[in-house]
């Protein structure tokens, strides 16, 4: 953890490029985001594609109480995390009977609906327009920068408390029963495990985690529209991130999204089209590399880091007669 | 041994020199960089495509015609980056090309919600923009550093009514019922608000304005509900994808109604391809006249063999607009040319094929000469029909009168 | 009136919605993988057929055989090469895995066949059957019938032929099947195919209607998921169902709706029927 936060805590002394920042930036972004998917999503395995929900909420909530009435992101990023949590709260309600792929599914289809919502009542978000953050002055209290580098000393600060929080949860009871629900749902609940209501803790944290990043991210860009915030492309992300650093454990969003934001940066192309689609095919192959060398992540290639992982019997193979 | 080392050192030198004699050769003032950041890959990569062909074209042009000569014949360096089909993208790729190679001015993104994140780098940056995105939001935000050369989406919305009722007029016809059908996007919205005020300014009844969802997979229920209605004319808003489901279902419903599309799919040479003669007597509002454009439409067909859709054309103006500051002010710097961009009044030349015939920036950086007009398919041609005036083509109206 | 043209119209787009979903439904109740990059297999099938047409002159109806043998190719190589490691895997891998995969389709079609918009011009395009007073369009017809056509093949390939009874006992109990001599690895290789091939014979199928670039599959996949829950994941019959279901309501709903929220409907009542039957309408996820 220290080692993690010396890192994250000098990165600014390399005197990198604004544009370099400002991928860090997006990186840690997308860090605090994806642990909130991966407290439910990872420990526990249950899995959601419908994150979007939540960072969305983050992120237009503050933008409209900024863009409508001028109130500061700091007072934004709590009202949008409370109101990720009352959603959360409503829809774990809904889903968490559901198991496996359905889960995943309801999650998803959920997650549409929002998008949908969001767009139809234009006189409040903006509609598929979206909302452009208006640009008042450099001021922390607005938190407002002209340079990356600015920003990232916020959410730098916000990342090492999120990855503190997600090692404080493993380590907790909470972390204890988290994971019993991941080895098996209905042992836990014969355990004496309130199953709905650790569900629902997680979720619900992980809901403001989430939010915050929401918030963030429409700072730090600008401007907020469905496609960016809501779709299905970002539940995706953010859960890809966590898996391919290991989700089950709490610097596993760190990493993945230490790895993919940069490298999809770099994978972005110039030129004619042909050259960019190149570029987007090898992130693509780097993808399925690392699924299929390394299922659990690559905190699978660490060894066993405190996390166990659930695996059906494989069946077996060859043929016999009846 | 020793030859497998000499040719090595051969081919070594040899690549050595090959790099060094552009330098060499490049006794003149040092080049222009300008950035072009376009949606290269995702879904919109068609139109990035051809946006950053036809800045490169005008490119091509300038620097083989001497250069900038305010700055001594200095050539243009264009820098094209993919912003990618996505906010966060456009806004990543803007700032990673100002950081890369400082560009005294950047040409993007397109689509409206590409070209409202890529700006706002731009404005913290103190780097000029410009851009032929439609959506109002651009320019009134109170930025310094965006320039759009074309009219915003709510004045083409309007315009899209008032050409409609005056060539029905001239055609001998009263429009009275219309249908607005419009994406759910920045573009389509914006655009089919403007056209609904319009129109119930002009006392129109609006018998139905519907948004759907853009990435349509079936446009049967939506064209129902246009021949339900009963309109004389509909107006649909939208990008070539939905464009064609919604033509090819008004034709399998018989409905004979006169389709007037707000620029997007209606005006590219895909539009033709995907419905060959089921095109003509489509109309459609365009923000530049494709029959204009000139030496720049031949140049684009030689080297594309497709005609130069608007995207393309326009961003290109932005090019010559970059240029005729530059020559006027001798800018070197991205804060000279953004002053010199807002005193910038041309006319004429590469200008020739914008309604306007000209650019000139108001305080918000709207080019205030814009204004759109209205094109037709006939016979497989694109050609500009209103506002009336000499070279263009007369009006053919196919809708049905009014009941 | 306009309650029976709305009723055609989604019984027809549902019944090709249903076509689209087969190959996904196959491949789920067989190996329990939710393929994100089945949309992504539907766009390859279009451009098989959109150069089946510029090169040969050939329909895209008839081009769907072509489509259909491609994919089945390219889904029997990816079987073997990909899917296959991570089937015993935990099941966020196998998701992520054809979330890469379909990534990689996407841009790959981009590098090689470009991003412009590509459709083909054929006769019936825009002509429609004029039955009383209802339109039938005829593109969407023959859509249509082709679904009618596989989904019956299917049903018999299924239920009749050893090799179906075959994936069927997979479906089942995979152990159970092995002991009774089945050759597991072939059935999922085949099946695999099979579902890939299926998406890539519709890709073909609305192409007179429609049009393909690279990213078009993003357009249909969150509908190929809907459909294939609402008649029960792994349940074939069940996704001719779930995919009328789905094309009716669209259409319905837009009579007395904004078009904006035709899904809107579709997604809940997509979540009510989990809700209510996590297994889908027709119940238990195996392959029938």
């Amino acid at each position: 953890m220290v080692a993690v936060a010396a890192l994250i805590l000098t990165l600014p002394l390399f005197h990198l490029t604004d544009y370099m920042m400002r991928v860090a930036t997006m990186t840690g972004v997308y860090v605090i985001a994806s642990v909130g998917w991966t407290l439910l999503g990872g420990y526990a395995n249950q899995i959601s594609i419908g994150q979007s929900i939540m960072f969305g909420i983050g992120a237009y909530t503050s933008t409209l109480l900024f863009s409508d009435f001028r109130l500061s992101p700091w007072i934004g990023i709590w009202a949008g995390a409370a109101l990720a949590v009352l959603v959360a709260a409503g829809i774990g309600a809904i889903v968490f009977r559901l198991g496996g792929h359905y889960f995943a599914l309801a999650t998803l289809a959920l997650a549409e609906i929002v998008r949908i919502v969001a767009i139809y009542v234009q006189p409040l978000t903006g509609g598929a327009g979206g909302v452009s953050l208006p640009f008042v002055r450099s001021s922390l209290w607005l938190l407002q920068f002209p340079l990356a580098r600015n920003y990232y000393e916020v959410v730098a600060v916000a990342v090492l408390l999120t990855l503190a929080l997600a090692r404080g949860v493993l380590r907790s009871k909470l972390g204890y029963r988290l994971r019993a629900i991941r080895d098996d749902e209905v042992a836990a609940r014969l355990a004496g495990i309130d199953v709905f209501w650790t569900k629902m803790q997680a979720f619900a944290l992980g809901a403001v985690l989430s939010a915050i990043g929401g918030t963030f991210y429409a700072q730090v860009t600008g401007f907020v529209d469905p496609d960016s915030v809501l779709s299905i492309t970002v539940s995706v992300q953010l859960a890809l991130y966590a898996i391919v650093g290991g989700a089950q454990v709490w610097w596993g969003p760190l990493l993945g999204a230490a790895l993919l934001v940069p490298l999809g940066e770099a994978m972005t192309g110039s030129g004619s089209g042909a050259a960019a689609g190149i570029a987007k095919v090898v992130y693509g192959l780097i993808l399925i590399a690392v699924v299929v060398l390394q299922p659990e992540g690559i905190a699978g290639f660490f060894g066993r880091l405190g996390a166990r992982s659930r695996r059906r019997a494989p069946a077996p193979e060859g043929s016999m007669t009846c | 041994m020793h030859h497998v080392i000499r040719s090595i050192a051969a081919v070594l030198s040899g690549v050595l020199i090959a790099g060094l004699l552009p330098l060499l050769a490049q006794a003149g003032p040092a080049p222009v960089v300008v950035g072009v950041v376009m949606p290269l890959t995702g879904n919109l990569a068609a139109f990035g495509k051809t946006s950053a062909a036809g800045v490169e074209l005008a490119a091509d042009d300038i620097n083989a015609h001497g250069g900038l000569s305010g700055l001594g014949g200095a050539k243009i360096k264009l820098v094209i980056r993919d912003s990618t089909s996505e906010a966060a993208g456009a806004a990543n790729a803007t700032a990673r090309l100002i950081d890369d190679v400082h560009p005294i001015a950047i040409i993007g993104t397109y689509a409206s919600f590409l070209s409202l994140t890529s700006s706002s780098v731009a404005e913290r940056r103190g780097i000029p923009f410009l851009t032929m995105s439609f959506t109002d939001d651009l320019t009134n935000r109170g930025y310094k550093d965006t320039f759009q050369v074309v009219p915003k989406a709510s004045a083409i919305g309007a315009k899209q009514i008032e050409y409609v009722l005056d060539i029905a007029k001239h055609a001998g016809k009263q429009v009275k019922k219309i249908a607005i059908v419009y994406e759910n996007t920045a573009f389509g919205t914006s655009q089919a608000a403007g056209l609904k005020k319009e129109a119930e300014r002009l006392g129109v009844d609006v018998a139905l304005y519907d948004a759907y969802p853009h990435g349509l997979t079936d446009a049967t229920p939506l064209v129902q509900k246009i021949t339900a209605s009963g309109a004389q004319v509909v107006f649909p808003e939208s990008y070539f994808t939905d464009t064609v489901l919604i033509v090819r279902a008004l034709n399998q419903s018989h409905a004979k109604v006169q389709i007037a599309g707000g620029a997007g799919g209606f005006v590219v040479p895909a539009f033709k391809q995907a419905l060959g003669p089921l095109a003509d007597g489509i109309m459609s509002i365009d923000t530049s006249s494709y029959d204009a454009y000139g030496g720049f439409e031949q140049r684009y067909q030689a080297k594309y063999h497709t005609f130069a859709p608007h995207e393309a054309y326009e961003n290109a103006v932005s090019l010559y607009a970059i240029r005729g500051a530059i020559d006027e002010s001798r800018a070197t710097t991205p804060a000279a040319l953004r002053d010199a961009l807002a005193k910038l009044d041309v006319k004429g030349g590469p200008f020739a094929g914008l309604p306007s015939d000209g650019v000139k920036f108001d305080a918000t950086g709207l080019n205030a000469l814009a204004y759109p007009v209205m094109v037709q398919w006939q016979k497989g041609e694109m050609v500009t029909i209103w506002p009336p005036g000499p070279g263009r083509a007369a009006p053919a109206w196919v809708g049905a009168s009014a009941k | 009136m306009a309650l029976v043209q709305a009723v055609v119209n989604g019984l027809l787009i549902g019944g090709i919605y249903a076509l689209i979903s087969m190959g996904l439904t196959l491949i789920f109740g067989v190996m329990e993988i939710v393929n994100f990059a089945q949309g992504d297999f539907l766009m390859l099938g279009m451009y098989v057929a959109y150069f089946a047409f510029v090169g040969l002159h050939l329909d895209p109806m008839a081009a769907a055989v072509l489509g259909f043998a491609a994919l089945f190719v390219l889904g029997a190589l990816i079987e073997i090469g990909l899917v296959r490691r991570v089937l015993h895997g935990p099941q966020i891998s196998q998701i992520f895995l054809t979330v890469g995969i379909a990534i990689t389709l996407q841009n790959a079609a981009l590098a090689l066949f470009g991003a412009d918009f590509q459709s083909v011009r054929v006769p019936y395009q825009a002509s429609a059957l004029s039955v009383g007073h209802v339109q039938i369009p005829v593109p969407y017809l023959l859509a249509f019938a082709w679904s009618a056509a596989v989904g019956i093949a299917l049903h018999v390939f299924l239920g009749r032929t050893a090799f179906g009874r075959a994936i069927r006992a997979v479906a089942v109990n995979e152990a159970a099947a092995t002991l009774c001599g089945v050759n597991v690895r072939l059935v999922r290789m085949v099946t695999f195919g099979i579902g890939a091939g299926l998406a890539g014979l519709a890709g073909a199928v609305i192409l007179p209607y429609a049009y393909v670039f690279p990213t078009i599959g993003l357009q249909y996949v969150v509908i190929m998921f809907t459909v294939a829950v609402l008649g029960g994941l792994g349940n074939v019959t069940g996704a001719m169902l779930g995919g009328l279901i789905v094309g009716v309501t669209q259409s319905l709903s837009t009579l007395f709706l904004p078009s904006a929220l035709e899904n809107l409907i579709v997604f809940a009542i997509f979540v009510g029927v989990l809700m209510i039957r996590p297994a889908g309408i027709l119940g238990r996820a195996n392959v029938r």
